[in-house]
């Protein structure tokens, strides 16, 4: 059954397409499952035929840019999009782009810059991401309360569903309400709607400058409290990150204390100003090392550190992270709770903060069992709903239904993600390893 | 007629007083603000989410359907009853609560029979915003801009209410509530159902409570007035100054037609000679905004610009808005019916957008004012006729198609503010596969198998 | 299509925007499409088109409405809500006739001075013998029936049909109002001392009947008719420079309505133009008119004072600016203006008594944007107006007095106030 199925798929893309061999399967995977094949497709009706033939054969099928997810996909196909990677049109009028989603997001962003243009969204693992992943993840990255989340950058694309039909939808336009809005539902569906295989995506203006502030504290809660001062005064950055020692250690290689790092990207004037104001704010806070820093090329070269620091606490993200939300004026407090329950912050692996989203990651011990990650999640999202957020995600949603006691809620919320994806999937092929719940 | 089983159980559910079966009643709440009528056979006014809750599970058990609807501005039919007669309304103006104004974590929640004008008034008093402030909001309700996903003058730089959107109460028509989203923008939990359901024009849910982001009112902003000969120089005007960078809050469009209309009607000191005039406003920090408005000026002049004015008074900047404020009332004075269109297409052929609604205007014989929002390529032609007059609401119907069909053919849409509803249904083939309505009637089946949720919009089961 | 066509045009011309939702007041209290502008446009319209039949619900809707006006500025299409609902009431009058013996003997009574003085008489006992024994018996319907001020003997039977100084340089009538003549004697004789401070001799005819306006905005034409007349012939054979009204609704029926009550009688026209042409309200007349001589004002006690727009003034007569100049140039009188000043009072004539729950909503929003305000005094020109938020803010037990213009103005010229 096995050889017929891949000699269906080497007649869709060709022989040197289809690998079969585990050896040369590995670098294309994650994870502990063992799929039938890794197929790299080259062109939409390719994918098209490998989702029918999927259905037809009853196989699963899990997507990648570069690399697929393996869990629960033993004997499934990893379709991998890397040689669907081409920027095919840059429209400066209308400030969109036409994207293959197998392109590299790094290299889509440098591509965008390139023609002046930007594309504020960042990559969820750095140098491994695909612009396909990007909307297909749908992360709300750092620079989320200046410019939206990811969503508010896809206003079109091209998709074959779960059912092998090619659906085309979106278009240049900024505002479009034809419809149900089932693109930017498709924002973050993680494989469970369809594959993209052209992506319609905006683009803003570059910015008139770029500048970055940055200070290291001796401890979290002096870290803390001093971006929260920021909040107080409204002003509002474009990022406001604060990493524990550990953490910022891979931004700085040899630093001893917290690192703040506040980055700018707006008209000149006023950035000039602000990032004055937040020094003084931080000097007098008891920073050290505090330091401007409008050189260009040493504001890109620090923010890319900061992506790959950002990448690696994403790779680990929801097995070795409790990701949660509270107010941004609640930040400080909540990290006395957050403390209060774990202990000693600058003991724990990591713990990054993203003030103007009120967004507090917290790395766990590698060691740590299943059993006290899932305890210490359910009191972390007591502690965030006592400031007025919650864990995030799913995970969250599930644990504020349970603090409420609230089972219902919960089946129906999972009934319904699951009416929807039968919906669009009714044999269950895409994307084994998303389970929502 | 509604069943006498149906009436005792609603009144059951809301009270006698909030259920009412009068013609003079289903008259009223069986028009909105377009020419399309569908008279409801009963309106319930209900008190909070529970009294949704029972009436989802009433129309589920006595079989009718649900039409929810918030103030009635509606511009597409989509909040009337249903072909079958068999709906009945339900009328969120009791639930209009706020229950939360939290500026330091930038968030609102309030119940959908909130007006938004008055949310925004309340807002105001705390030196914040709800950026979404479509031109009826000062009597559209806060969960009508949610159905329709509303826009506004600033959508260009602020974006559309489908961004302000964190969580919401949703009565599914199972009879359950969820949750979706939260107060932040990072719960969702697997898909984003929140999203789903703006822009669902009422079809597949009853939303009982909106979250919202909101923001601090920007520091400041300048206003600024630019006329032109042509037409062509205005959509070059709005080319280059997004070229230049520049994200303006506002670029208001009115040709050189609406300008006379305007004049006509209510003598303001606009020529009646010009070709367009552009209202360009941008906002932010102080200090980031003499920079803009002098690059803004440079690019208007380079363009031909016949008079240009950069208001410096509070009253300077009423006098410049005081032409696009009473556009459509001029419309109003000047035939007594007007259609007001709404089509988007890309920014770089507003230009043959402008010339196609000119075409069409012509080629139809009907008077059409064209009032856009340039930045983002939102069109409302303002159609001028007499409904007593059958032959030329043939040619205003005749126009609607027309412009669609010049919208797609532009690679638009034939949609960008006020919905599909009942009106623009004939056209969702025109804009997408048949793959794409069945993506839709997918979404619609998971939401509403029964199809007993505002029947009859966007798309038919 | 019967009398509603001649106003079809303007149905028609309603685009059912809904702007007007944000204008209506009788919307915000109701939140029911039929109560605001537009549901009543377009139900009117649906009479109109032989599409509904007049049933109790489209009066209730039609008679609902507090003819405040603001959805004739707030429109657009410049589709005058309130002018529909009166073609709309007059329709009906002609196919129904006045629907509610309550509401027919109302308007005999006030279109009678005979009935009219016996109504306030039998108040006044009623008062006396019952409601004065009966503790918690304040008030019909949000009306203060126990508070509001009766006048022991009518104001027209007070004073001489000619009140005159030396040299007078103007003579002028005066049209005092059913309400001035028997609840607001003072504010009569106030008028009086004012105009006659003023080189203004006043002639006071006393066989002057009601204005017309609660018939006239019930659809009773005819009845109206008959009022007006014997106010024209009346006043004309005075030989008077102005008519002066100090009663907004008065003044806003016999200067503007008139004109419109007769539109069918084109012969009689004219001697109606000039009789309204003559019709002047009285803080107009003082300021633009007179020009009085504000030096002339004493500082009162310091007191933090309001000005109360009456929906009769300020928008069919456009006076705003009088009221607030003349009562601005009072020494040691602290001015502060209100929100929204102009907002109706809720009284609407007989929308109280049938509409309790929307006009005492409506009154409610007034009491709270006058407590907002922090005055004591609210100063206002319409005796109408003047009951309505005195009576509520004395079942409401608050310290806030109403006190028309002109007894302001009277103490402003060092003339004791009344009790």
């Amino acid at each position: 059954m096995s050889n017929d199925a891949i000699a269906k798929l080497r007649a869709i893309v060709g022989e040197q397409h289809v690998i079969d061999a585990a050896p040369d399967m590995a670098g294309h995977l994650k994870g502990s499952g063992i799929p039938l094949a890794v197929v790299l497709p080259g062109q939409t009706s390719q994918v098209s035929d490998i989702v029918k033939l999927a259905n037809q054969l009853n196989l699963k099928i899990s997507v990648g840019g570069a690399v697929a997810d393996t869990k629960n996909l033993d004997g499934g196909i990893a379709l991998i999009m890397s040689r669907m990677n081409n920027l095919l049109e840059i429209d400066r009028e209308n400030l969109v782009a036409h994207v293959e989603p197998g392109m590299s997001h790094l290299e889509f962003i440098r591509q965008a810059a390139a023609q002046n243009l930007n594309f504020p969204v960042d990559p969820y693992r750095f140098e491994a991401s695909s612009i396909g992943g990007c909307f297909a993840v749908g992360d709300t990255d750092a620079k989320s309360f200046q410019y939206g989340p990811t969503r508010t950058y896809l206003l079109g694309f091209e998709m074959v569903l779960p059912t092998g039909e090619v659906l085309d939808i979106g278009n240049k336009c900024i505002k479009n309400v034809a419809g149900y809005d089932f693109i930017h539902f498709a924002v973050g569906s993680q494989g469970t709607l369809g594959i993209f295989t052209k992506l319609l995506v905006k683009l803003l203006p570059m910015p008139e400058t770029k500048a970055s502030v940055v200070a290291t504290f001796p401890t979290i809660k002096q870290a803390s409290e001093s971006i929260q001062t920021l909040v107080k005064r409204n002003i509002h950055p474009t990022r406001v990150s604060l990493f524990s020692q550990p953490l910022a250690a891979g931004i700085v290689p040899g630093i001893a204390d917290q690192l703040v790092m506040i980055g700018f990207e707006g008209f000149k004037e006023s950035t000039k100003a602000l990032t004055r104001e937040i020094a003084a704010v931080f000097s007098l806070a008891g920073g050290g090392g505090v330091r401007v820093i409008e050189d260009r090329a040493e504001h890109d070269e620090l923010w890319q550190k900061w992506q790959a620091a950002k990448g690696r606490l994403n790779c680990g993200y929801s097995t070795q992270t409790i990701d949660y939300s509270v107010g941004p004026l609640k930040l400080a407090k909540s990290l006395d709770g957050l403390a209060g329950i774990v202990g000693d912050l600058a003991s724990w692996p990591g713990i990054n903060v993203e003030a103007l989203l009120g967004n507090i990651r917290v790395v766990l011990p590698a060691a740590m069992p299943e059993e006290d990650k899932a305890a210490l999640a359910v009191k972390i999202n007591a502690l965030a709903m006592a400031h007025g957020g919650n864990v995030s995600d799913c995970l969250g949603a599930r644990l504020v239904c349970e603090s409420y006691r609230d089972t219902e809620m919960w089946e129906t919320v999972t009934g319904l993600l699951e009416t929807i994806r039968r919906q669009f999937d009714p044999q269950g092929i895409m994307a084994p390893g998303v389970i929502f719940s | 007629m509604l069943a006498k089983t149906i009436v005792n159980r609603l009144e059951r559910i809301v009270g006698d007083k909030n259920v009412i079966t009068s013609k003079v009643a289903l008259i009223a709440y069986g028009y909105d603000a377009t020419l399309l009528a569908g008279m409801p056979v009963g309106v319930v006014f209900p008190a909070n989410t529970e009294e949704v809750v029972e009436l989802v599970k009433a129309a589920n058990e006595l079989d009718f359907t649900l039409v929810p609807r918030g103030a009635g501005t509606n511009l597409s039919g989509g909040a009337l009853g249903d072909v079958n007669s068999t709906s009945v309304v339900v009328a969120f103006s009791r639930m209009k609560k706020i229950w939360e104004i939290d500026t330091e974590n930038f968030l609102a929640t309030i119940e959908p029979g909130y007006v938004n004008f008055e949310f925004q008034e309340e807002l105001g008093k705390k030196g914040f915003y709800y950026p979404p402030d479509p031109a009826s909001y000062k009597a559209a309700t806060m969960g009508g801009n949610l159905g329709e996903c509303s826009g506004g003058p600033r959508c260009f730089k602020y974006g559309v209410t489908r961004d302000y959107v964190l969580g919401l109460e949703v009565v599914l028509m199972n009879g359950k509530v969820i949750q979706t989203g939260g107060r932040n923008f990072k719960s969702e939990c697997g898909l984003d159902l929140t999203r789903i359901f703006v822009g669902a024009e009422g079809t597949l849910g009853f939303i009982t409570k909106i979250t919202v982001r909101i923001l601090p009112l920007p520091p400041a902003k300048r206003t600024m007035l630019a006329i032109f000969h042509k037409a062509e120089d205005a959509s070059r005007t709005v080319a280059d100054i997004v070229a230049a960078g520049i994200v303006p809050t506002t670029l208001e469009m009115m040709d050189g037609l609406m300008m006379i209309i305007a004049e006509d009607a209510n003598n303001i000191g606009l020529p009646r000679d010009a070709g367009a005039l552009l209202i360009i406003e941008v906002d932010g920090y102080a200090v980031d905004l003499d920079g803009q408005v002098s690059t803004i000026s440079e690019i208007c002049s380079k363009n031909n610009v016949r008079e240009f004015k950069i208001a410096r008074t509070a009253q300077e900047v009423d006098k410049i808005w005081l032409a696009r404020r009473t556009a459509i009332g001029a419309c109003g004075k000047r035939r007594p019916s007007y259609s007001m269109q709404d089509i988007t297409v890309p920014r770089s052929v507003f230009p043959e957008a402008v010339s196609g609604i000119i075409q069409c205007a012509s080629d139809l014989n009907l008077e059409i004012g064209i009032l856009a929002h340039a930045g983002d390529g939102n069109f409302h032609p303002m159609v001028l006729f007499d409904q007593r007059l059958e032959d030329e609401s043939h040619r205003v119907h005749a126009a609607e198609g027309i412009l669609c069909q010049m919208a797609l053919d532009l690679k638009g849409s034939i949609t960008g503010e006020h919905g599909i509803g009942l009106l623009k249904k004939p056209f969702m083939d025109k804009q997408f596969s048949p793959v794409g309505l069945e993506v839709f009637r997918k979404i619609k089946r998971s939401f509403d198998p029964a199809n007993r949720l505002n029947p009859g919009k966007i798309i038919d089961l | 299509m019967g009398g509603l066509a001649d106003v079809y045009e303007m149905l028609n011309r309603c685009n059912k925007c809904g702007f007007c939702h944000a204008a209506c007041k009788s919307y915000k209290s109701n939140l029911g499409e039929p109560m605001v502008a537009r549901g009543r446009v377009q139900l009117i319209k649906a009479v109109a088109e032989g599409n509904l039949e007049p049933d109790r619900d489209y009066e209730d809707a039609i008679n609902s409405c507090l003819l405040c006006g603001e959805c004739a500025i707030a429109c657009p299409s410049g589709v005058k809500a309130n002018e529909l609902v009166m073609a709309a009431r007059r329709d009906l009058k002609k196919k129904k006739g006045i629907s509610g013996f309550a509401k027919r003997s109302g308007l005999k009574t006030l279109a009678s001075p005979v009935r009219l003085g016996l109504a306030f008489k039998s108040l006044k006992t009623f008062r006396k013998l019952v409601l004065n024994n009966i503790k918690g018996l304040d008030n019909f319907r949000g009306i203060d029936i126990k508070g509001m001020p009766v006048n022991e003997k009518p104001f027209l039977k007070q004073i001489p049909e000619v009140s005159t100084i030396a040299n007078p340089a103007r003579r002028v009538a005066l049209f005092t109002g059913c309400m001035i003549n028997h609840t607001l004697d003072h504010t009569g004789h106030a008028i009086i001392l004012v105009l006659n401070r003023n080189g203004c001799e006043v002639v006071v005819p006393k066989a002057q009947v009601c204005c017309g306006m609660p018939q006239y905005a019930y659809g009773d034409f005819e009845i109206a008719k008959v009022l007006a007349k014997k106010n024209i012939r009346l006043i004309a054979g005075l030989k008077v420079d102005a008519v002066i009204t100090a009663c907004a609704t008065c003044g806003s029926m016999i200067k503007e309505e008139y004109p419109k009550l007769f539109a069918d009688e084109p012969d009689y026209l004219p001697q109606v133009q000039e009789f309204c042409g003559k019709v002047s309200e009285f803080s107009r007349f003082l300021l633009d008119d007179l020009k009085v001589d504000v030096s002339q004002f004493k500082p009162i006690l310091p007191v933090q004072v309001t000005y109360h727009d009456p929906c009769h003034l300020v928008r069919p007569q456009k006076i705003t600016q009088q009221p607030r100049e003349l009562l601005k140039s009072i020494p040691r009188l602290q001015y502060v203006e209100m929100k929204e000043a102009d907002r109706c009072c809720g009284a609407a004539g007989m929308v109280q008594a049938f509409f309790p729950d929307e006009s005492n909503d409506i009154t409610r929003q007034k009491l709270k944007n006058i407590e907002d305000s922090g005055a004591d005094i609210v100063v206002t020109s319409c005796p109408a107006c003047l009951h309505r938020i005195q009576g509520a803010l004395n079942l409401a037990g608050k310290h806030q007095k109403v006190v028309h213009l002109a007894d302001m103005l009277a103490k402003a010229y060092g003339y004791p106030s009344p009790g």
